[in-house]
């Protein structure tokens, strides 16, 4: 296993030898990072995880980049047409244009290509009409034949999954392979400080696991260029920084476990059993099992008794009552008989009352629908403290728009811009009474009235993001180091078997 | 085989003695039973859901049958002062579009716990309307979309992905350990070849596991009820575990043949870790990115505006297509109203009609990508054994993509049957409704109470029944069989090696 040998014959240069202080550690350091470089670099098992690595994180970056720029350029054409079609249909009564409606297209974020989240199994679009809060309708994932209960092909996967995996590889021997071919103690006579020479082969670690993120750096780099200022977020740049400093910090978490583990272990086949096992439980149990506990936080309704519910409530459009009540009362103020001698229209005035009860409604079910995902989330961002990968997954998804949470808030800002438009054209209608029996028509001055739907995600939170995923990312980097620290108290001092 | 029964023998009582191995095989059971208790918890929810729409259907039937007779007998009633016609069942066209609750169930099959496959993005219940397919096509049942993004934690996620990992660990000691403690040259001497320790142990080991994981999940899912305590759930275990020995069989070649190429434990836990990745991640994942390259769907977007263009198009055509209508149908023609002037209630089903005739094309170009792309995918599948087992459990439990096609397919046949029956009661309604020109909703106009006629769902003998083991699922053999040959060849190769040196 050459790839995991390291030789600690050339890792401390004279300097370090001549005594202690930063002066020495900082040399260590360097001499260690080259002779581990140098060796690396000459074993053709690094070059073939690396290229395999590479080709997966680019192959991985590519499709990941053509599936957003296809998706965006379907979604931004669909919007135009959209757009023109509602300005274009003619002469109508306001309230049929209510129903005549519009698509709604969710924006995807740049990020989104590097970590899909949940894009993938989520509606892309959704008619805004009358009288209806509809859901998202055609998830990518329905179209999917068959091939979407395993895993895909992303550059979350790679940087997620994979690296850490393509580390394991690369250095579970780090400080194993020396105990166990009984180099141990020429390492501990080597005068050097051990914990330069675990901070720079670790740190070299870490850079064969970034060269892996070089694809996907490229990849964004090119769609963001092509994609000019089409991007639905405000802090595009903080978001991107964060999301490569979480990116760093985990992969940051798994050098320092691996060299935990390999300096803790008696044998090199404990320390990769050791490792192997909790990239195990960190990577593929935890998350999974964290989504599936979580359902016990807040269960969910069925879509049908759900959509049941609603159409129970929604019964009548409004109270019959109050709707006479309302009736008499502007007969009273307008001094008349009968609702077709208002100066108002009855029938515009009754469907913004019926809108107005429909959206009670709505936000009487919908609300704790989303309270309910929303506290999912939180049970399932829990579990970060357990697994990192948890951690990383809520972080990155979150900065890259594509998480629940992300997509509940389009899905509000849809429904207020439904809001708007009922209101909008209800109003109107309401503002323009039938005459001599014909029903009044709107035109293109209304349509082109109602402000296109342009949505924008709202400022990061930082300080859920700190406490929900940044935190117990952090605090598994701390754990990390510190079993670090304590693996190589035990090499220094421990038994050298 | 008396000496093959004393190696099996003398190797499983050495590897028993190991406490790591008690403790690898004790945490696996555990966390398969977990599988099953999630997987058992999904199928319980599904079921709930088709009872629950069940009981809302006949529900929603008796409440109309209760209503329908109290209006008839007196629709002056205060209590009908505030009827309105589109949203009331006594009046044929409120039934229709708004009032009929009809669904379909997808049955479940014995072994539906055992993996949750795809039914988790296709719902086993979908609600049925008489003017269109799109209820069932965009169907989806509330699910947070990070559990379907992250996949769920059953049984087959289990097998699938983990348990290759305990086989291989298993696995790693045979040959190596004697090639490590240089017992290999004496057990050679009393003239135990090479390769039968190497598949004699593995073979056991893995054999052992697996019938131990069988048995455990068995009895544990029969016990809880999870499969049904009768032939039909017996032959789904059956299944089962024919699928995950196959599975077992193609793990332990692998676990075979690397442990035939390499030297030491370690080096064969190295590489059984590297093979692991490259089946269980890498390979699927490939096959996934090329299937989507090759083989692309067009995408919703473009569906959405075709939809939207033939919407706008059938409505300016709506008076020379309703003419075309009921000269095809001279028997619903109504005597009194010109064609573009029938109420749009009444043209709705047509209009319905016309608009899914319009966009055909579209719908078969969306249909033949998506098949495709299936059959692509399903081609490929043959190079990722993890993909075969995917597909294989998926199949058994009947939680797979093809017989949720079927599934949608008798759906749209009913979908068709509903429509025509809806159709017809409204044409003949409207021409009721001309003669007598009732000024509210009566029967011999648009009045309506034969809710026990609608036509109601109920899937194929063909749908309920369970198939066989999946045919695919033999490749494994073919892939086990090629690893047990890369076994023999690295065998071959040492003996030579050792020959000359």
């Amino acid at each position: 296993m050459q790839a995991n040998s390291n030789a600690i014959t050339s890792a401390a240069s004279p300097h370090a030898l001549d005594g202690v202080g930063r002066g020495v550690w900082r040399h260590a350091f360097l001499g260690a990072w080259l002779a581990d470089w140098r060796e690396r670099r000459r074993d053709w098992r690094v070059a073939l995880v690396l290229a395999l690595g590479l080709a997966l994180a680019a192959s991985a970056a590519l499709l990941a980049a053509l599936d957003l720029e296809r998706a965006r350029s379907a979604r931004g054409a669909a919007a135009s047409a959209e757009s023109a079609r509602w300005i274009g249909q003619g002469s109508k009564n306001p309230h049929s244009a209510a129903h005549y409606g519009v698509y709604a297209f969710k924006p995807l974020s740049t990020l989104a290509a590097l970590d899909p989240g949940v894009e993938h199994y989520v509606g892309t679009s959704i008619w805004l009409e009358a009288h209806k809060q509809n859901d998202m309708v055609y998830r990518p994932a329905a179209d999917g034949a068959g091939a979407d209960r395993q895993f895909r092909l992303s550059p979350a996967l790679v940087l997620q999954v994979l690296a850490p995996a393509a580390m394991i590889f690369l250095g579970f021997g780090m400080f194993a392979a020396e105990r166990e071919r009984g180099m141990l103690p020429a390492l501990r006579l080597n005068g050097a400080p051990l914990g330069a020479i675990a901070a720079a082969r670790g740190a070299v670690l870490l850079c064969l696991a970034l060269a892996m993120s070089l694809p996907a750096v490229v990849a964004i780099a090119l769609v963001k260029w092509h994609a000019g200022d089409a991007e639905p977020l405000h802090d595009a740049g903080s978001r991107t920084l964060l999301f490569a400093a979480g990116y760093l910090v985990y992969l940051a978490t798994w050098a320092a476990l691996v060299t935990a583990a390999s300096a803790f272990a008696s044998t090199m086949r404990s320390a990769l059993a050791m490792l192997v096992t909790a990239w195990t439980l960190s990577n593929l149990v935890v998350p999974r099992a964290a989504v599936e506990l979580a359902q016990a936080a807040a269960p969910l309704p069925s879509t049908h008794a759900f959509r049941q519910a609603i159409d129970d409530e929604l019964g009548m459009p409004d109270d019959p009552a109050e709707a006479e009540r309302h009736k008499r009362q502007l007969l009273q103020q307008y001094g008349v008989d009968k609702v077709e001698d208002l100066p108002v229209n009855w029938s515009g005035i009754t469907q913004l009352r019926s809108e107005a009860h429909g959206n009670a409604v709505f936000d009487r079910h919908y609300g704790p629908l989303f309270a309910a995902m929303a506290a999912q989330d939180r049970a399932i961002a829990v579990a970060g403290w357990l697994s990192p990968a948890v951690a990383i997954g809520g972080l990155s998804s979150r900065l890259a728009a594509s998480d629940n949470a992300s997509h509940v808030e389009f899905v509000q800002a849809a429904e207020q811009h439904r809001r708007l438009m009922q209101e909008l054209l209800n109003s109107d209608l309401a503002r323009h009474p039938d005459r001599d029996g014909v029903k009044y028509e709107a035109g293109e001055v209304l349509w082109r009235s109602i402000p296109p739907f342009r949505f924008t995600y709202a400022p990061t939170d930082w300080g859920q993001l700190f406490t929900r995923w940044l935190l117990p990312l952090l605090a598994g980097l701390g754990v990390a180091l510190a079993l670090a620290l304590a693996s190589l108290r035990r090499l220094r001092s421990g038994s050298v078997k | 085989m008396i000496r093959t029964l004393a190696l099996i023998r003398f190797d499983l009582r050495a590897l028993l003695r190991e406490r790591g191995t008690l403790l690898l095989l004790a945490a696996a059971l555990l966390l398969a039973l977990y599988g099953l208790f999630e997987g058992m918890r999904f199928h319980r929810h599904a079921q709930a859901t088709q009872h629950a729409a069940a009981a809302q259907e006949a529900g929603a039937r008796a409440a109309a049958n209760d209503l329908a007779a109290r209006y008839f007998a007196n629709p002056d009633a205060p209590e009908f002062a505030g009827l309105r016609y589109y949203r009331t069942p006594v009046d044929v066209r409120g039934y229709a579009f708004r009032e009929h609750v009809g669904f379909a169930s997808l049955p479940a099959l014995p072994g539906a716990a055992l993996a949750i496959g795809e039914a988790d993005i296709r719902p086993s219940t979908v609600r049925v309307r008489a003017e269109s397919m799109e209820s069932v096509r965009t169907a989806a049942e509330i699910e947070h979309p990070a559990r379907l993004a992250g996949g769920r934690y059953d049984l087959m996620f289990f097998v699938v992905y983990l348990w290759p990992l305990v086989l291989l660990s298993l696995c790693a000691s045979v040959l190596t350990q004697d090639r490590e403690s240089l017992r290999l040259r004496s057990l050679l001497l009393q003239g135990v070849g090479s390769s039968r320790i190497l598949f004699v142990q593995a073979g056991a080991r893995a054999l052992l596991a697996t019938v131990l994981l069988s048995a455990v999940v068995a009895a544990i899912a029969l016990a809880t009820g999870s499969v049904p305590s009768d032939a039909s759930g017996l032959q789904a275990i059956a299944r089962w575990a024919g699928i995950v020995l196959l599975y077992s069989t193609f793990w332990s070649a692998v676990a075979a043949a690397v442990c035939a190429c390499c030297a030491s434990r370690m080096s064969a836990a190295f590489a059984g870790f590297g093979l692991w990745l490259l089946f269980v991640i890498v390979a699927p994942a490939a096959i996934d990115a090329a299937a989507r390259l090759a083989a692309p769907v067009p995408p919703r977007e473009r569906y959405v505006q075709a939809m939207r263009d033939a919407i706008d198009g059938v409505n300016a055509n709506r008076a020379a297509s309703l003419a075309r209508f009921y000269d095809s149908h001279p028997e619903w023609r109504p005597a009194r109203t010109a064609p573009g002037d029938v109420s749009s209630s009444v043209s709705r089903l047509h209009r319905a009609q016309e608009l899914e005739r319009t966009m055909q094309g579209v719908e078969r170009e969306f249909a033949q990508a998506e098949g495709a792309r299936a059959m692509l995918f399903a081609r490929l599948s043959a190079l990722s054994p993890v993909t075969l087992a995917n597909a294989a459990f998926a199949a058994a439990a009947g939680n797979d993509y093809a017989r949720h096609r079927r599934f949608v397919g008798e759906v749209e046949r009913h979908q068709n049957a509903l429509r025509d029956w809806f159709q017809d009661a409204i044409q003949r309604a409207a021409l009721g409704d001309e003669r007598t020109g009732c000024a509210r909703t009566c029967l011999g106009g648009y009045g309506f109470r034969d809710f026990d006629r609608v036509p109601r769902f109920s899937a194929s003998a063909a749908l309920a029944q369970p198939t066989g083991l999946p045919q695919r699922a033999w490749l494994l053999l073919g892939w086990a069989g090629a690893f047990g040959v890369l076994a023999l060849a690295a065998l071959a190769r040492e003996r030579h090696r050792q020959q000359r040196g």
